[in-house]
């Protein structure tokens, strides 16, 4: 009969755990260097001696005490969802620092299995590791593998489906931790001996959480009858101890698990003399890298080097997406009239739908790009030492270093950038790089400023274009400023990271990170976008018999409304309002709605804006699209990771931010040119 | 004693007081940096990032973190000021 079971694979950031899980269950998944890269719940499936095993991959955590989201995730999952196994994937190159993990496992009593992977990079070292000595001490069984090359799997997936439906042994494994502190966890366990809990935990596990102070836990404890007993009686045990020990209770529990792991590991493990260490080429590149005088410059230079790499290889592509798309319009509108079908229809699927989802795509080159390079940078490790090298410029605006990779990835498209602040670890860092995110402009405003650019300052578009940039990061710079001294009054959290030794990127994870990342933008384009220009052209052309996108219509009634709050800024025609609401749906849309509006096509529509526009409200226009209102899908982000608050904030400071900069630049500019 | 920031490149150390409240000494704890831990400075540069290393292990810290962890040498050249 067939069986299914629920596995989760768990460990370090950087243990190779993506890998472990891509071969088991041979789905695609990403490798990454940025420690705590895997941030979605992911799922696989194997087969294996008729038994179907479901795979979770956890997020990397260093220990069941949540400090990130990342690592909240992996806690919640293994606290409360209860898999039948965990696999516990540890960097054996690393093996007491990635046990440590393993004995909180067994502590708290859950169905393991050893996974001890990148055993080839000990080797090399001249390490090796009696696995029966480790399994018996254990009490779990050791599997070797070298996950990044296939070895091992098999023998992998063996074990965890015979030990995941054997009958779970009882507990045995335990940690002792000297006698006053044991003498302590008999007296509580004592206590807590008959109570009901709410969660079948390891009595044991629970006493030494509650000792260590584990917040979550002690929380929990609060809410038992009797809780506020059981409260006072831990608080007395830990003033007790830690006068009797002159120092932190947490601290000496941490040091007698890692005592007993260095134990462990003396014992499994020989290790033959006069072998180099592995890091050396890392240490070596890390000198230069983040060096004093040389590591601003070279991150400067990569991020310049990724910004030209992105436009000069991917406009001649955009630009073959645009043909594509004006020829299928074209082609698409010949072939309804050639049916008899009705113009409306031939309007809706051209203008509106092709024409649309056409001014979208054209940016996936770019987007595509530069998140290739990202995922690049990533996995070569660079990414992590660059949180450094900008650690104390982000201090100054009063963000965390781990805050710039989210900055950076928002320039491509906001959305993956508020995901990427998962990995920060305090709440405030968090929201902060959330707020200040939709200010990095985003590739899908690019269009905007290309087309003004191009109309106005045909001689200094790329000036025109760098100052606006310059002028988001500026704002941001102020704004994370200003809600820092308004909202968190704390300290920034401070920095500590653990950085990966340098690896040579390996091209199909590289490409399923940047593929990962794109279609979140290409579902935009499949989804909110293509109703978004089935909106406009719907508005644009009721009520019935009204000229298309007229002033009568709808969309020009609704423009002509707000028109008058844009005049202060240069710009206050429907035309404009109009584009600028449905600029919300997706900024992309901004030009594609001029040029219904104006009733031109791409090229006539320069020639449009030189009637409407001045180069200074021109400029203003781009300001406002630069700052005002995050795009819909980025908004529907901002509130997955924060809240309604948050959010509101994020949608009002851009608006107001965006108009007064527009009026301020318009009104003082017109007084001088 | 002194900061970790203020150790030069190369030195061997060893963690004496990590001056941080209990959920940043709890989370350098679980990464295997408490008190009595020996580490060797791998890179410092100055009012910037010092890279420490625990076994195989790297970890980068921000110059504010680097502040809080004191240490105590244990080979390589003591700073005239000490």
């Amino acid at each position: 009969m067939a069986q299914t079971i629920r596995i989760a694979l768990a460990g370090n950031p950087n243990s190779g755990k993506t890998s472990v899980f891509n071969n088991l269950t041979g789905s695609r998944q990403h490798v990454g260097n940025w420690p705590g890269v895997t941030v979605e719940k992911k799922e696989g499936r194997f087969f294996y001696d008729e038994v179907e095993v479901t795979v979770v991959d956890l997020p990397g955590t260093y220990g069941l005490t949540a400090y990130s989201l990342d690592e909240r995730i992996a806690r919640e999952f293994l606290l409360h969802e209860t898999p039948d196994l965990v696999v516990a994937v540890i960097d054996s190159s690393n093996l007491e620092r990635n046990l440590y993990l393993v004995a909180q496992f067994l502590e708290l009593g859950l169905n393991l299995v050893l996974d001890l992977n990148m055993m080839d990079i000990l080797e090399a070292r001249g390490v090796s590791i009696n696995t029966e000595a480790l399994s018996s001490i254990l009490g779990i069984p050791v599997v070797k593998t070298v996950a990044n090359k296939g070895i091992g799997i098999d023998a992998l997936r063996k074990a965890i489906v015979e030990t995941a439906t054997e009958q779970q042994k009882e507990i045995t494994f335990k940690i002792d931790y000297d006698r006053d502190i044991e003498a302590e966890i008999e007296t509580l366990s004592e206590l807590l001996k008959d109570k009901k809990l709410s969660k079948p935990y390891p009595l044991r596990w629970l006493v030494v959480k509650l000792l260590e102070g584990d917040p979550e836990v002690l929380d929990q404890v609060k809410t038992w009858p009797q809780g506020k007993e059981i409260q006072q009686r831990v608080l007395e045990s830990r003033i007790k101890l830690e006068r009797h020990m002159g120092y932190d209770l947490e601290t000496a529990i941490v040091e007698r698990r890692y005592g007993f792991l260095d134990g462990l590991v003396r014992e499994c493990s020989k290790k033959k003399l006069g072998i180099k260490e592995r890091l050396d080429v890392s240490d070596r590149i890390d000198s230069v890298v983040l060096n004093k005088v040389l590591g601003i410059p070279i991150f400067l230079a990569l991020i310049w080097l990724t910004f030209q790499l992105v436009f000069a290889l991917g406009n001649p592509i955009a630009d073959w997406i645009d043909a594509l798309f004006g020829w299928l319009g074209g082609a698409v509108s010949a072939g309804i009239a050639t049916i008899g079908g009705p113009v409306w229809l031939s309007s809706l699927v051209s203008d509106g739908i092709i024409s649309g989802v056409g001014s979208v795509l054209v940016f996936l080159p770019n987007i595509m790009l530069l998140f290739l390079v990202i995922a690049i940078l990533e996995d070569s490790g660079y990414m992590a030492r660059a949180a450094f090298v900008m650690d104390r410029f982000m201090h100054a605006l009063g963000l965390h270093g781990k805050s710039f990779i989210p900055l950076l990835i928002g320039f491509g498209c906001n959305i993956p950038g508020i995901m990427a602040t998962r990995t920060l670890e305090s709440r405030k860092d968090r929201i902060l790089t959330i707020l200040v995110n939709p200010l990095m402009s985003c590739s899908a405003r690019l269009p905007i400023y290309i087309l003004f650019a191009g109309a106005f300052f045909s001689k200094h578009q790329g000036l025109v274009l760098f100052s606006l940039y310059l002028t988001g990061m500026v704002l941001a710079i102020l704004i994370a400023r200003l809600f820092k001294t308004i909202f968190f009054k704390e300290e920034v959290a401070p920095l500590i990271m653990e950085l990966p030794p340098y690896r040579m990127p390996q091209l199909k994870g590289v490409f399923i990170h940047m593929w990962e990342r794109g279609s979140l933008f290409l579902r935009k384009a499949g989804t909110i976008i293509v109703a978004g220009v089935m909106a406009i052209w719907l508005l644009a052309s009721l009520p019935i018999g009204v000229e298309y996108a007229s002033q009568e219509s709808l969309i020009g009634k609704l423009g002509s409304l707000f028109a008058p709050l844009l005049e202060p800024a240069g710009f206050g025609f429907w035309q404009a309002a109009v584009a600028l609401i449905f600029g919300i749906l997706a900024k992309e849309i901004v030009v594609g709605t001029l040029g219904t509006l104006y009733g031109v096509g791409q090229e006539g529509l320069r020639v449009a804006l030189l009637q409407y526009f001045t180069p200074v409200s021109a400029y203003a226009f781009m300001l406002m699209c630069l700052i005002y209102i995050p795009c819909i899908p980025a908004i529907a982000t901002i509130k997955r990771e924060t809240n309604w608050r948050w959010t509101g904030l994020a949608v009002g400071y851009t608006l107001l931010l965006g108009w007064i900069v527009a009026v301020i630049f318009f009104q003082l500019a017109s007084a001088f040119v | 004693m002194v900061p970790l920031s203020m150790t030069p490149t190369g030195a061997k150390v060893k963690v004496a007081r990590i001056v941080a409240g209990s959920r940043l000494r709890s989370r350098l704890a679980h990464m295997g940096i408490y008190e009595g831990t020996i580490v060797k400075v791998i890179a410092n540069v100055r009012r910037g990032p010092v890279i420490i290393s625990r076994d195989e292990a790297r970890y980068g810290l921000g110059f504010g973190m680097a502040k809080k962890i004191f240490v105590t040498y244990l080979s390589s050249p003591r700073p005239k000021s000490e």
